[in-house]
C-alpha cells in the first residue's frame, strides 16, 4: 500500500507488474475501493501488464475532503497519479462512477491513454438516472450508508449470485461500510449530480474504446451505453448476458477475457472500433467471444409484428373465439346424436 | 484504516470487557458533554431561525445520546478505570479546544464556521465499527449502539454539511477547506490516539 500527495490530499494506490510493461489503470465504482479489483490484478500482471489500482479522492483509504469538489477533479487527480508513477499512456478501465471518471479523463487528456474501457458508465443523467441518483442521495442522507449499500446489492447483482453468495455478503457489506464515510459518499454523489451532460464531448474521445453493459443493468441502462457507442467513434458496445450493474464483480472471468481481448487487439492494431453492438458469450472460455445481437438491443423484449399473428392463449379475443368454437362443437355433436 | 491490523485485532478481543466499555462510554460522553456545553449557549443568544433550529436540535440529540450511552454501557467497578478515563477526557477536551467556542457568543464569522467544522468532524470520525475486525459480531447491545450511533451521527451531520457550504461568512473556498481540514485532523488524531491507548494498555502521548 502506498500513498501519493496530490494537491495536499493523500491518494492510496497499489502498483503491480514489471516497470516496462503496458500500464492498465482500474477506476472504482462509487462505493468501491481498490481491493475489489483483487481478481483482476494478478491475472493482468501475468498477461504482461503493469496494473494500477487506487482509491479515488473520498473513497476507501484515500483522503476524504469535507467540502465537495467537482467531477473533473477525480480525472485530474488520476492524471497526476498516472504521471507521477511514470505510466505512459495506460489503458483505462472504469466501472459505473469510475466509468464516468474514465470517460472524463479520456476527454480531458486525449493523449493520456491508449485505450478506454467504459463499463456500466454514463455521460449524462437522463430522466431515470437523475431520479435514481436523487433518491439514493436522499436515502443516504436520511437513513445512512447501509441503506445505500443494501440498495446497490439489489441492483448490482443477479438473484442467483445473491443466493449463491448469501454467506459471504455480510462480511462484504461490513467491509464496504467500514471503508466508506457517509459525508464523502455524499460529496461523490453530489459531484455527479452537479456535472452537466458531457455527451456532446464524446466525439473528442479518439482512442479505441470498449463499452460494456450488463444485460439487466437497471441503474445505467442500455440507452446510456447507446449514447456512448454512438458518440465514441472507435467504440464497440458489448452486452454481458445475465449480468446486472456490477458485472466486474459477478463475472470477473468474462470481464477479464473481454478486456484482455480488447487490449490485445489494440496493441496489435487490430481493434475494429466500428461502433457496432455485440453480445458476449455467456461462457467465459468458449468461442466465439462476441455473438451478434438479434433484434433491437435497446429493448428488453422483442415483440412480433401486430398484424397476422394469433393472439396469446389467455387473450380475451382468443378466449371468446375458443368459447364460440366449443359451443359450436357441442351444438354439432347434439345435432348428430 | 486509521489503525494497524494488530490494533484492530486487539480491540476486537477487548471491546466487550467492562473496562473497555467504560473507557469508550466515558470518552464519548465526555466529548458530547463538551459539545452540549457549546450548543447550549445557542439557546441564549439571537441567531437566524434556521441555524438556531438545527443547533437546538443537535443539543437535544447530544443530551439524549449521553443518556443512552449511560444506559447501554456495562460500567466497570474498578476506580482506576475512571481515573484513567478522567485523565484521557481532560486531555481530549484540551486537544479539541472546545474552550475556543465557550468564551464569547457566536457571531456569523470564521469562529462559528470553525465550530461547525469541529462538530462535523465529531460526527464523521468517531467511528468504532470500522476499527473492529470484520468478524466481530455486532449483535451485543453495546456494539449495536455504537453502530446506530454512527447512523445517527450521519443524520446529524447533514446540518454541518449544508452549513459548511452555505454559511454566509467571508471565507474563500480554500480557507473553508483549510479550516475544516484542521478540525477534521484534530478529531481524527484524538480518536486514533484513544484507540491506541485502549489497545496498548499504556499511556499514549
Amino acid at each position: 500500500m502506498a500513498f501519493l500527495n496530490v494537491d495536499d490530499h493523500m491518494i492510496r494506490y497499489e502498483l503491480a507488474g514489471e516497470k516496462n510493461h503496458v500500464p492498465l489503470v482500474f477506476v472504482n465504482g462509487l462505493t468501491q475501493a481498490a481491493h475489489l479489483w483483487g481478481a483482476y490484478v494478478p491475472r493482468f500482471v501475468e498477461r504482461g501488464y503493469r496494473v494500477l489500482t487506487f482509491d479515488m479522492l473520498g473513497q476507501g483509504e484515500s483522503d476524504k475532503p469535507v467540502l465537495p469538489s467537482d467531477f473533473d477533479r477525480q480525472a485530474r487527480t488520476m492524471a497526476v497519479l498516472i504521471e507521477a508513477l511514470g505510466l505512459d499512456r495506460p489503458f483505462v478501465a472504469g466501472i459505473s462512477f469510475g466509468g464516468a471518471v474514465a470517460l472524463r479523463y479520456a476527454i480531458l487528456y486525449p493523449e493520456g491513454l491508449r485505450g478506454l474501457a467504459a463499463m456500466g458508465a454514463f455521460s449524462e443523467l437522463d430522466g431515470r438516472l437523475k431520479w435514481i441518483g436523487e433518491n439514493l442521495f436522499t436515502g443516504l442522507a436520511a437513513v445512512g450508508t447501509e441503506y445505500l449499500q443494501n440498495w446497490f446489492m439489489a441492483f448490482n447483482f443477479s438473484s442467483r449470485w445473491l443466493e449463491d453468495n448469501a454467506g459471504a455478503i455480510p462480511a462484504m457489506r461490513r467491509r464496504g461500510y467500514s471503508l466508506n464515510d457517509q459525508y464523502a459518499l455524499q460529496n461523490l454523489m453530489e459531484a455527479v449530480a452537479n456535472c452537466p451532460s458531457f455527451s456532446h464531448e464524446l466525439p473528442g474521445i479518439r482512442v479505441p474504446t470498449l463499452i460494456m453493459n450488463g444485460e439487466y443493468d437497471y441503474i445505467t441502462h442500455r440507452g446510456l451505453h447507446e449514447i456512448l457507442r454512438a458518440g465514441i467513434t472507435r467504440s464497440r458496445l458489448v452486452i454481458i448476458q445475465n449480468a446486472c450493474h456490477a458485472f466486474t464483480l459477478e463475472q470477473p472471468d468474462l470481464t477479464i477475457r473481454l478486456l484482455d481481448d480488447f487490449m490485445g487487439k489494440v496493441l496489435a492494431d487490430e481493434w475494429p472500433g466500428d461502433q457496432t453492438t455485440w453480445v458476449a458469450n455467456d461462457d467465459p472460455q468458449a468461442d466465439p467471444l462476441y455473438l451478434p445481437v438479434l433484434g433491437d438491443p435497446l429493448r428488453a423484449i422483442q415483440a412480433a409484428p401486430v398484424s397476422g399473428n394469433p393472439p396469446a392463449p389467455d387473450h380475451p379475443k382468443r378466449k371468446a373465439s375458443a368459447r364460440k368454437r366449443k359451443t359450436t362443437r357441442r351444438g354439432s355433436a347434439g345435432e348428430g346424436t | 484504516m486509521i489503525v494497524e491490523p494488530q490494533t484492530s485485532e486487539r480491540l476486537g478481543r477487548i471491546i466487550l470487557e467492562r473496562e473497555t466499555q467504560t473507557r469508550i462510554g466515558c470518552f464519548l460522553i465526555g466529548i458530547k458533554q463538551a459539545n452540549a456545553a457549546v450548543l447550549s449557549r445557542v439557546e441564549f443568544q439571537p441567531m437566524p431561525w434556521a441555524l438556531f433550529s438545527l443547533l437546538h436540535g443537535q443539543l437535544c440529540r447530544e443530551i439524549e445520546l449521553i443518556g443512552l450511552l449511560q444506559r447501554v454501557t456495562e460500567w466497570s467497578v474498578n476506580p482506576a478505570v475512571y481515573a484513567r478515563a478522567a485523565w484521557t477526557n481532560a486531555r481530549n477536551l484540551g486537544d479539541l479546544q472546545f474552550i475556543r467556542f465557550l468564551a464569547a457568543p457566536f457571531a456569523m464569522d470564521a469562529g462559528l464556521y470553525r465550530y461547525l467544522g469541529l462538530a462535523h468532524a465529531l460526527y464523521a470520525h468517531l467511528r468504532f465499527i470500522p476499527v473492529l475486525p470484520l468478524d466481530v459480531p455486532l449483535e451485543h447491545r453495546f456494539l449495536a449502539f455504537l453502530r446506530s450511533l454512527e447512523t445517527i451521527h450521519g443524520r446529524e451531520m447533514q446540518a454541518q454539511i449544508a452549513l459548511l457550504r452555505k454559511l454566509p461568512v467571508s471565507l474563500s473556498s480554500r480557507e473553508r477547506e483549510r479550516i475544516v481540514g484542521e478540525e477534521s485532523q484534530r478529531v481524527r488524531e484524538v480518536f486514533r490516539r484513544f484507540v491506541m491507548e485502549l489497545t496498548t494498555g499504556g499511556w499514549t502521548f
